[in-house]
């Protein structure tokens, strides 16, 4: 079967100026070519549900924008649903939905509830399809006392999730959002992601969503990182954690303070404190002779062993893989 | 495939949504009804200065009333598409836009066209009116509908020439210099300000065969009755075949500055 989006080689280069100077009347500057993208490949395939991360910067807006067919790549080849989204990008904007941050779609001076009219006749939405997934996502997002007020008196949780709303009510195939859950409060975050695990399930719709909250990731199958243009992972969580976070998180309490020196051969002790202590260590050192014996002995009153958790593990990933910069190409 | 029914609803969405500044069309009447007063104390100054009594064939009550109605018709033939894309480029909204199943273009165009349309009925027609009741003008049929032509493709130039100016704002950062400049040209080449009469022939004889005088002149004096029908036709024939010619060039520009566009940040 096809893929869904099927990225190969892909690169973006924009003109960028920088200011010679930093003067009032230091009109000079010096344009380059900024290297955003830098020969990206990947496929989604459908039902899929993507997390793009990296660090600002790092290029998954710009992939994002070539996806649906607002920016034109500099080299490379995309697909997405089959079609050049360049080319095609209205028979593809029938079929993907996409939430570009905090960029409104959202008639300022209107209720929310005239942008969701428009879509319908933007998109061709038939009108009993149209009410009962208004009618759904109205409650899911708790959105009963807002849509029917003007948009510039929204907050900015409220205004994200109506923005939402708006770029999904045609039900379509590919779902895309960039940083969906800016601004947005913990249980519409959660109602953000019911939508997405029920949309996943009822329909095989595929998401792909960039977004630097590490628990917007849990519900990905799949994580794909960027950084400096260059896709540095692209693999399961599972995958993730044994390559960045083979290590268990292990919290000791004592009954009164102990020698910590005993503690530093197990492991890295990242915490300290009074008789609490935490450590990261190898699993395999859990299961050593040596840690039982220190167990049994040393006068411990509670003993919990965790994973590590994903930001560690994120950080990790960027400091690891982290590409070296592409070289900015003089221009004049 | 032009998606009709959802430029029709963007259409009707930009009415909607400007009639959320209802006071500001008070003001603008207000002022519809100054500017030609003081562009009348302007000109009355002059006739009166040099005792002329008629200047490029126009009688000082000729002039007061076609600023009377310069005014109405420019108010139809203008346009925001420059302003309506520079705000979706400096606020990131043109990316949003992209993503929806229309040609941007035609879709702001289609928003433009609210605004117009409202300026029309709340501005320009009621000005329109009143002029004619004060100035006694006699209209025929013939003169109503060719005016109404004249001002659908004087409008329709004016889209498509700021349209083109509004895609260069893509590349400079600052068009509102750019943006005021085409406005003055606009104004002067129109006879928006003086009527294309007081010109030395030559220069009229120029101006006539240029598309702009569709978006003021023309316009205003079909209603002086003051144009020969055939003038009329050939100035319309003339800003048509500009049109068309511009709107092609439009085209593959677009085609060409889209590619080159970095969008908004995010
Ligand atoms: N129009 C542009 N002109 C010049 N440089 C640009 C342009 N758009 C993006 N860039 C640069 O390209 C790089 C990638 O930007 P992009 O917006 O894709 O990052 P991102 O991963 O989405 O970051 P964030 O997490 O902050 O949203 C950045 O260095 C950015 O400064
Ligand atoms: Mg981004």
């Amino acid at each position: 079967m096809d893929h869904v989006i099927d990225v190969k080689n892909v690169s973006k280069k924009f003109k960028a100026y920088e200011n010679k100077g930093s003067g009032l009347f230091s009109f000079r500057r010096k344009s380059y070519l900024k290297r955003a993208l830098n020969g990206v490949s990947l496929t989604i395939d459908k039902g899929e549900t993507v997390a793009l991360l990296g660090k600002n910067g790092s290029g998954k807006s710009t992939l994002i924008k070539i996806m649906c067919g607002i920016l034109f790549p500099t080299s490379g080849s995309v697909r997405v649903l089959g079609l050049d989204p360049w080319e095609q990008r209205i028979s593809l904007s029938r079929r993907i939905g996409v939430v570009l941050g905090a960029h409104g779609q959202l008639y300022w001076d209107l209720p929310a509830i005239d942008t969701f009219e428009l879509m319908r006749k933007v998109y061709g939405i038939p009108k009993s399809d149209y009410q009962g997934r208004l009618d759904y996502y109205l409650d899911l997002l708790e959105l009963r006392d807002v849509y029917k007020r003007q948009v510039r008196t929204l907050s900015l949780g409220e205004q994200m999730k109506c923005n939402f709303v708006a770029s999904i009510l045609h039900n379509p195939e590919l779902v895309i959002l960039d940083e969906p859950t800016i601004g947005v409060d913990l249980p519409s975050k959660q109602a953000l992601r019911t939508a997405i695990l029920e949309s996943r399930k009822e329909n095989g719709t595929t998401f792909l969503l960039t977004t630097h909250i590490v628990e917007d990731i849990t519900m990905a199958d799949r994580i794909l990182a960027l950084d400096k243009g260059n896709v540095i992972f692209d693999g399961s969580k599972r995958k993730l954690e044994t390559l960045f976070g083979n290590k268990k998180v292990v919290e000791l309490e004592f009954s009164e303070t102990p020698d910590y020196d005993k503690y530093v051969e197990l492991g890295k002790i990242t915490k300290v404190e009074g008789n609490y202590l935490r450590m990261e260590a190898d699993p395999k050192v859990l299961t050593s002779a040596r840690f039982t014996r220190l167990l049994s002995k040393g006068n411990i009153i509670d003993y919990r062993v965790g994973e590590q958790d994903l930001s560690g593990i994120l950080m990790r990933l960027y400091k690891v893989r982290g590409a070296k910069a592409p070289r900015g190409e003089g221009h004049g | 495939m032009v998606n009709l029914s959802g430029n029709f609803a963007l259409f009707k969405a930009t009415i909607k949504s400007q009639m959320a500044y209802k006071t500001d069309y008070a003001i603008s009447l207000v002022f519809g009804i100054i500017r030609p007063l003081i562009l009348l104390a302007v000109w009355g100054t002059i006739y009166i200065g040099t005792g002329l009594s008629t200047i490029g064939g126009l009688t000082l009550a000729s002039t007061a009333a076609y600023f009377f109605l310069a005014i109405p018709v420019t108010m139809s033939t203008n346009e925001d598409v420059v302003e309506i894309m520079q705000g979706d480029i400096q606020q990131g909204a043109i990316a949003s836009s992209l993503v929806k199943p229309m040609s941007y273009p035609l879709g702001v165009i289609c928003r433009s066209l609210g605004g117009v349309s409202l300026n029309v009925v709340l501005l320009a027609l009621p000005l329109m009116l009143l002029s004619i009741a004060v100035f006694h003008l006699a209209l025929t049929p013939s003169m109503v509908l060719l005016f109404v032509v004249e001002l659908i493709i004087g409008s329709a130039f004016l889209h498509i020439v700021n349209f083109i100016i509004a895609t260069l704002s893509i590349q400079l950062t600052n068009v509102y210099g750019m943006m005021i400049t085409m406005w003055d040209i606009t104004t002067l080449l129109s006879g928006a300000t003086i009527p294309l009469n007081f010109f030395p022939a030559a220069v009229q004889h120029v101006l006539l065969l240029l598309p702009f005088s569709m978006v003021c002149y023309m316009p205003v004096m079909t209603l002086l009755g003051m144009v020969s029908e055939a003038q009329v036709l050939s100035g319309i024939a003339i800003t048509l075949a500009g049109t068309a010619l511009l709107a092609v060039a439009a085209y593959f520009w677009w085609r060409h500055v889209a590619k080159m566009m970095g969008s908004a940040g995010g």
